[in-house]
């Protein structure tokens, strides 16, 4: 045992080694308390990156609404707040799901503090009528015309020459004519009719047992001139299939109207050569309106016509009304009101629609139109020569009763 | 500096002379502790300033959040009635000794689509200080 009898420095010797432990113990704790105060600032950060990533998920859901076929991705800044990118694939999913990933970033993509990424899968079925052709009192369909969708009517369908009725796209399960009238000829068939196997006409009128055969007096006549499918012929059907939908103004109006809209408070007459920009509003006109020939609607939009009189038609298409390059224009045309003289609308020749044409009591589409959407009527639909009508989702949604569209997130989480 | 030249440093090296000084010892590491405890000191009150400005800012951040989900949770056409578009609404809460007041920015980008801006500001060492967290909110069929 070693024994120090000069004890003196013992005492700073001693005071600095407990300095030293002390400090070390201190700085430590500054560092820890400068790491947390770090760490809730990262946190911060991060919760706003969060909200900027799921404001893309919104953001995308609100794209899908207006074009299913939207996929992004798109770079979107958030006031200064951050930016998020968005896309969307549909890899793997059932129809009308949609898979939204979205990263969020504070303050920018390019220079990033925090990155939050979150996916959600979206459901989305946009709000469009069931057939492609409705019309509360009757359907009347000339010649060399195709409809691609069901054909559905409260009142007599009456069919011409070389009509097609096809499923609105391969697989789907449409492509039949529906009549709830219990009257004879509730269907009646002029001319060859081309169907598709499996399909039906469904008619609420006399059967052929009750009348001695295929006469002027059963729900469906001239049975005969169906060329081929062998659709499955039922009279006096008591099914659902034959209800009386009542309204074929699918049109939710108090909707549309909260919608972005711009208002001509007179007739509006727009000459031949004239760009028309929808601008993805309503254009609500209260007297009626005429476009010309060589009308070209840019956009995406709707068209309609709430009231007025002395007028042929409340909403008048001459010829050669297109989209963009020739292609559909993506306009709703609707008119809900007025009292015209011929129709509520007329769509002449030479016309390519992408949406929803919907009259209170008659609609007329004349020759080499080609409607890519639904025609409706309160009243009844004529449909000329070289007509396509295909049943499809509407170029710009509007609001739709009867089966209005859904939205349903599905799942949500953050990758 | 020589040895010899050193009162401190000649007593502790040589053992001589030994009177007071324990006292001396003392003075000597009281004074190196009073200067780094000084030292400290100013590191420990800024990590304090720091804690509290953390505080809050949790409960600034808090505060917003909380409206954030109030909003999110509101049927589309209410979100910011009747003060849409492009109104703030102004509301204020005090905790932790302090008032945060929040403001919140409604605007509308589209007929279905809106930005949701909230702010929330409070007062710190006489200075201004403020949080915001952004989002965006569709109108769902």
């Amino acid at each position: 045992m070693v024994i120090i009898k000069n004890e003196n420095g013992v005492a700073l010797v001693l005071t600095l080694a407990l300095l030293a432990v002390l400090s070390v113990l201190a700085v430590a704790m500054v560092f820890l308390g400068r790491y947390e105060t770090r760490f809730l600032v990262k946190e911060r950060l991060s919760d706003s990156a969060l909200y900027i990533a799921d404001g893309g998920v919104e953001y995308g859901i609100n794209e899908l609404q207006k074009d299913t076929n939207y996929r992004g991705p798109t770079t979107y800044s958030v006031g200064n707040a951050g930016q998020f990118i968005v896309g969307v694939s549909t890899q793997g999913q059932p129809a009308n799901y949609y898979v939204i990933t979205s990263t969020g970033y504070v303050p920018n993509a390019t220079n990033p503090r925090e990155t939050r990424i979150v996916t959600s899968v979206v459901n989305i079925v946009p709000g469009t009528p069931t057939y492609a052709i409705g019309a509360k009192d009757g359907i009347t369909v000339a010649s060399n015309i195709t409809i691609k969708g069901d054909l559905r009517s409260d009142g007599q369908i009456v069919l011409g020459s070389n009509v097609f009725v096809e499923p609105s796209s391969p697989g789907a399960s449409d492509g039949s004519i529906y009549t709830s009238t219990g009257m004879a000829k509730g269907v009646y068939i002029t001319g060859n009719l081309y169907m598709q196997p499996g399909r039906a006409i469904r008619s609420r009128g006399p059967t052929n047992a009750s009348k001695g055969g295929d006469t002027a007096e059963t729900g469906i006549y001239q049975e005969s001139k169906i060329k081929s499918g062998n659709p499955l012929i039922v009279e006096g059907d008591t099914s659902g299939d034959t209800n009386p939908l009542g309204s074929y103004c699918s049109v939710d109006l108090n909707q549309l109207d909260n919608m972005e809209k711009v208002e001509y408070a007179q007739y509006m007459n727009y000459e031949s050569n004239e760009t028309f920009d929808l601008a993805g509003k309503v254009h609500k006109f209260t007297e009626g309106v005429r476009f010309s020939s060589n009308i070209t609607f840019t956009g995406e939009g709707t068209i309609w016509v709430s009231g007025g009189s002395a007028h042929n038609y409340g909403l008048e298409l001459c010829s050669n009304v297109f989209g963009p390059d020739g292609g559909y224009a993506k306009v709703n045309l609707i008119v809900s009101g007025g009292t015209w003289t011929t129709a509520d609308i007329m769509i002449n020749s030479n016309v390519k629609i992408n949406g929803l044409v919907s009259g209170t009591t008659q609609v007329n589409a004349n020759s080499n139109v080609a409607i890519n959407g639904v025609i409706e009527s309160g009243g009844g639909v004529n449909v000329n020569s070289n007509v396509t009508i295909q049943w499809g989702q509407l170029g710009f949604q509007i609001p739709i009763t009867g089966s209005p569209a859904a939205t349903v997130v599905r799942s949500w989480r953050e990758l | 500096m020589s040895k010899s030249n050193n009162f401190f440093l000649k007593n502790i090296y040589t053992g001589r002379s030994a009177k007071a000084f324990t006292y001396i010892e003392l003075a000597i590491a009281m004074a190196i502790i009073a200067l780094i405890v000084l030292g400290f000191t100013q590191l420990f009150l800024r990590s304090a300033v720091s804690i509290t400005g953390m505080r809050f800012q949790t409960i600034a951040y808090n505060f917003a959040a909380d409206k954030m989900e109030e909003i999110r949770n509101e049927s589309f056409d209410t979100i910011g009635n009747p003060w849409y578009p492009n109104i703030w609404e102004t509301d204020a809460q005090t905790q932790a000794g302090n008032t945060f007041t929040r403001n919140v920015r409604i605007s509308g980008l589209e007929s279905s689509l809106k930005r949701v801006d909230i702010e929330v500001i409070w007062t710190e060492e006489g200075q201004n200080r403020s949080i915001q967290i952004s989002s965006l909110v569709c109108d769902k069929w």
